[in-house]
């Protein structure tokens, strides 16, 4: 039976990675590509971003606390071998106060200057390669190399050679028609032109050409 | 770099457009006349030739001089003959000769037609590839980009807003209908096809409108980033 600690954590701390729970109510989708830079970044840098957490349960003497925003973290903390964390905990706080609170934090986040990012990356590619660079930052080595020479502009970088295209793009079927079928024909374009095109239209537009043609 | 806005946004009157921050537009002559009229500044008038063939029209070219000289857009288009080049450079020299208009090259082009075209104004607009897979679409323009003849001239793209494409080449203007598109084709998202299903479609205009003034602003800034002002 789960009771109430003494020495709930409230504000900041550190706690062991035993003592964390997943959020069941997590709403973040999962990516193993993430998910696996994110396990690089800590084996490189060690956590350093905190983890927001609230207090659930004293069980057998330990206190658990459930994660409110780093769930993914969690995971690849276990993964990376790590004892304990940063955190900084709500204490006890309603679920709906973390759940504001995950949203909050996660959906917050400005949209990045795509000029300014992709500076940035030049500036990271002329230090470090991209493939390194690609285990830990959310972009592919492509992407980045794409992000620093989409800041350049050389005119000699166009082919001079002329590519095979199709000379026309149309299917063309020629075929006779009497006056009177050639008026039938205009007449339906007429109705096409003066109808709502919906797909279900234009299939009865097809069939209305066929039957008259047909007939005509 | 203009990225006019194409397509109807039926609904909302060209005020509330103009409202809005829309300043370039690209009205078809052939099947948006009225609203070309009303629209002033900043106004691409479009022969609507490829619309108008595939409802089998013909488009009068004596007709839509006079509604230029009427409207009096910023530019026009010329009246373009889907898939026939030498027809399309015969309507651009008569034509010119009565209004100034903006010659197109197809991507069926020759060498010698592309050149031709390049040398005869100083605004002129790339077409035919929109329905292209994007890799020939970079084939094809890597290779229009190659003439030294284009450095310095003012193009346009037809129909193409893609990034990919847009962030390559230092076009002056291009123009689509995606503003448009994301709200016919709501990206997949549930809140999307939830919101699709209940809401009038007007109510989402304003959002992809305001994202094209954004992106024609990273993109004009991209490419003083570059070196190339228009």
């Amino acid at each position: 039976m789960a009771k109430k600690g003494n020495n709930i954590l409230k504000g900041w701390g550190d706690l062991q990675v035993t003592q964390l729970l997943k959020a069941p109510w997590n709403y973040k989708g999962e990516s193993s590509k993430l998910s696996s830079k994110l396990l690089n970044g800590l084996k490189e840098n060690g956590q350093i971003e905190t983890m927001l957490v609230r207090w659930i349960e004293n069980t057998d003497g330990i206190d658990y606390y459930e994660v409110a925003n780093g769930n993914h973290r969690l995971d690849q903390l276990n993964a990376a071998g790590i004892d304990a964390v940063h955190v900084f905990s709500l204490g006890e706080c309603s679920l709906n106060k973390a759940k504001k609170l995950a949203i909050l934090l996660n959906e917050t986040r400005f949209k990045p200057d795509e000029i300014k990012l992709a500076e940035t990356i030049r500036d990271l590619l002329g230090e470090e390669h991209h493939d390194i660079l690609a285990q830990t930052l959310p972009f592919d080595a492509n992407e980045m190399l794409d992000m620093k020479n989409m800041l350049d502009f050389d005119w000699s970088q166009f082919s001079g050679k002329a590519p095979k295209m199709a000379k026309n793009r149309h299917q063309v079927i020629t075929f006779e028609l009497s006056e009177e079928q050639y008026q039938k024909w205009r007449t339906c374009l007429e109705i096409m032109n003066t109808t709502e095109k919906t797909k279900s239209e234009t299939h009865a537009f097809i069939n209305l050409v066929e039957s008259r043609i047909s007939k005509g | 770099m203009k990225l006019y806005f194409a397509g109807a946004f039926t609904g909302y009157k060209v005020d509330k457009l103009q409202s809005l921050g829309m300043r370039n537009k690209l009205y078809s002559f052939h099947h948006e006349k009225n609203l070309a009229r009303e629209w002033g500044k900043g106004l691409l008038l479009d022969s609507g030739a490829y619309t108008a063939s595939t409802k089998g029209v013909v488009i009068d070219m004596d007709e839509l001089n006079e509604f230029i000289l009427e409207v009096k857009p910023d530019h026009s288009i010329q009246l373009d003959v889907i898939g026939d080049s030498k027809g399309t450079w015969e309507n651009y020299k008569k034509q010119s000769k009565v209004v100034e208009v903006l010659p197109v090259i197809h991507s069926n082009y020759t060498k010698s037609e592309i050149a031709r075209v390049l040398e005869s104004s100083d605004y002129i607009c790339l077409g035919a590839i929109n329905y292209l897979p994007v890799v020939k679409v970079i084939e094809w323009l890597d290779y229009m980009f190659s003439f030294p003849q284009i450095r310095g001239k003012k193009i346009h793209l037809l129909g193409i807003m893609s990034r990919r494409i847009l962030t390559r080449y230092p076009v002056y203007s291009a123009d689509s209908s995606s503003a448009l598109s994301a709200i016919r084709y709501p990206a997949g998202t549930q809140i999307g096809k939830y919101n699709q299903r209940t809401k009038h479609y007007t109510t989402f205009y304003e959002e992809p409108i305001k994202e094209q003034l954004e992106y024609e602003q990273t993109l004009t800034e991209l490419w003083q980033k570059k070196g190339i002002t228009f």
